[in-house]
């Protein structure tokens, strides 16, 4: 049991990065990941609302919609629970810390249209996850995607004066570097066997 | 104050009409979205008891054919502790043929799922077929293709599983196959022995249970 | 029939068309909404299913989002287009699950990820509720066209090199070694990002270059 919540929780970073292997929250990993210090702050974010939101719309789905046979609203349901969510987040840390407010509080609105948060919701419906393992899967997905943009910022940081050409600058060469990252990432497939 | 009475009313409005208009969709496609599933998973069974339906049939066609040719021999098989009902396949005439279940296990990315066909004697996997499988297009992936699934058409079981617990195994490249084997995937390793695991898995439990019943 | 031409060329839909289309063409110029359809560019048939499924609910919300422009009070202005918006992408999905079950089970989740695809948002907050309904649906349509056109064009090298195929044909022949990266993540990074750089390359207008100069912000 808990070896396969380890398991799920780092093959999500990995071998199943949300980003580099399901293109998830691609929108704000180009726009906000030229400085490591925001890079940090928006990963720190969608981690929290990641971990978060799959386990309230796992049981959002299973105790509301199943019941009662409205599956197919899933996807009304989910985002309304999302962005309802990082509301509520906002204004209670708006509230108790001023501080983190500063940090995070200005991700916040960026994350109600991140695909990734959606995507971790709809991913475990279809596989079937039980609440506890969408949690981890939430919290794993959450930190691989950090990984990713904080990597990306750092490298981006570093090519600030590298001569790149006209047509590839800013998003051109994101995603090449992207693309090398996700080959290095799938390098990583074989490192973890999947639980009988 | 009107203003907000305004906002909410709009808004429960709103969201009653989408919410009306998406159900309706719903309702009038129910029927045909439940036995388009049924279909899906009555093709994957007769796949793997090697009737094919032409492709592109529709799911009257699929039905057709699998109240036909399918029935339910009232055993079941474990696995990982799912229930799974032991399925008989009927040949041209009616007579019975071989047996179909369902196996399940992980694969790289996510579950995979699929029917293994068994013939009556038991020494023979008359074949294989996927309704469920994440894996890596073109490399795990290939399980589905044609070249793939052919291996397991008509493949020998023997009497007793090998001294590692395997009936049949899933060689690399380079390794003669033997009687009771099949080729592996190249480049794909992961998906190659979490696909030997579910086939010798799901046999150990079936061959009990066949036992067991008799 | 030239006056006819000149006439369509002049009209007011045709330019929100060719904005649409070209001018402002939400991958190229602005790289938005390509998460929740990257993944699914490695087959054409997918790709087609996906962009058919992306202009319908692009149009729909677009039109939907422009006749209640002068009634929806402006605080829940975003939460009432969210909402539009997902009506029809369960729509869609309903739709796919019963009429093409087999391309709906390869798309999976990504259909439902239509919601959150930036490019949907962005045209109902940006065009359509601040025009009249018949622009914002050509807008709607022209933006799905020619966001389809970018998925269309990552998709065909994607399946060629990758498997040989194009809409599952066998193309390329025994000769052709599959390149499975192509098919693989980053495969789909690779395209895109030269799809961007050859069409910044050749499309942007000379003035705009000397803007854009210097290292990026």
């Amino acid at each position: 049991m808990t070896a396969q919540m380890l398991i799920i929780f780092f093959s999500a970073i990995f071998t199943d990065n949300i980003l580099l292997a399901r293109f998830l929250g691609m929108c704000s990993f180009l726009a906000v990941s030229r400085q490591i210090k925001t890079a940090v702050g928006l990963g720190a974010a969608v981690t929290f609302v990641l971990a978060c939101t799959s386990v309230l719309n796992w049981f959002v789905y299973h105790r509301l919609l199943v019941p009662f046979g409205l599956e197919y609203l899933r996807f009304i349901a989910f985002i309304i629970v999302i962005a309802a969510f990082v509301q509520f987040v906002e204004i209670v840390i708006e509230r108790f810390s001023p501080v983190l407010y500063y940090a995070l509080g200005i991700f916040l609105p960026l994350i109600t249209v991140n695909c990734a948060i959606l995507g971790v919701s709809l991913f475990m419906i279809i596989r079937e996850m039980g609440a506890v393992m969408s949690f981890f899967y939430g919290a794993g997905s959450g930190v691989g995607w950090a990984l990713a943009i904080i990597a990306m910022a750092g490298i981006r940081e570093k090519m600030q004066k590298a001569r790149i050409p006209k047509g590839l600058e800013g998003p051109g060469i994101t995603l090449i570097i992207a693309g090398i990252m996700a080959l290095a990432f799938l390098g990583l497939a074989g490192a973890l066997t999947p639980p009988q | 104050m009107k203003e907000n009475f305004y906002t909410v009313l709009y808004m429960v409005l709103i969201a009653a009409g989408f919410t009306g208009v998406t159900s309706g969709v719903h309702l009038l496609n129910r029927e045909r979205i439940e036995r388009n599933r049924e279909a899906m998973r009555a093709r994957v069974v007769l796949r793997a008891l090697g009737i094919e339906v032409r492709r592109g049939a529709g799911f009257e066609e699929i039905e057709q054919v699998y109240r036909q040719r399918v029935q339910d021999t009232g055993r079941t098989v474990t696995i990982r502790e799912e229930e799974h009902p032991i399925l008989e396949g009927l040949d041209e005439q009616g007579e019975p043929m071989g047996y179909a279940f369902e196996i399940v296990g992980r694969g790289v990315w996510d579950a995979i799922r699929g029917y293994l066909a068994i013939s009556l004697e038991l020494d023979l996997i008359l074949g294989l077929a996927w309704h469920e499988q994440n894996e890596t297009p073109g490399l795990g992936g290939e399980i589905t293709r044609e070249w793939f699934m052919a291996q397991f058409r008509d493949l020998p079981l023997p009497d007793e599983p090998g001294p590692d617990g395997r009936y049949v195994r899933l060689v690399p490249a380079g390794v003669e196959p033997g009687e009771h084997d099949a080729d592996a995937i190249t480049g794909a390793t992961g998906t190659s022995d979490a696909v030997q695991e579910i086939i010798n898995h799901a046999l150990g439990r079936f061959m009990q249970a066949m036992a067991e019943s008799d | 029939m030239p006056d006819m031409m000149k006439k369509i060329a002049l009209s007011r839909s045709w330019q929100v068309f060719k904005t649409g289309v070209w001018n402002e063409n939400p991958i190229f110029r602005q790289i938005l909404g390509i998460c929740s359809t990257l993944a699914i560019t490695n087959l054409m048939v997918n790709t087609v299913v996906m962009s058919a499924g992306l202009i319908f609910v692009l149009a729909c919300s677009n039109v939907t989002v422009s006749l209640l422009r002068n009634y929806t009070p402006r605080r829940i202005r975003m939460i009432v287009q969210t909402l539009i918006i997902a009506a029809y992408v369960i729509v869609v999905k309903i739709l796919l699950d019963a009429y093409l079950p087999d391309v709906s089970e390869a798309l999976g989740a990504y259909v439902g990820l239509i919601i959150t695809n930036c490019i949907i948002m962005g045209r109902a907050e940006g065009f359509a509720s601040s025009n009249p309904p018949w622009p914002s649906l050509v807008d709607g349509v022209a933006c799905g066209i020619g966001y389809s056109i970018i998925l269309i064009a990552i998709t065909i090298p994607r399946e060629l090199m990758g498997q040989g195929t194009l809409f599952h044909v066998q193309l390329l022949g025994e000769w052709w070694r599959p390149w499975t990266i192509m098919v693989m993540p980053p495969g789909a990074f690779f395209a895109l990002a030269l799809a961007v750089w050859i069409a910044r390359r050749h499309a942007e207008p000379p003035a705009a270059e000397q803007q854009t100069g210097g290292p990026p912000q």
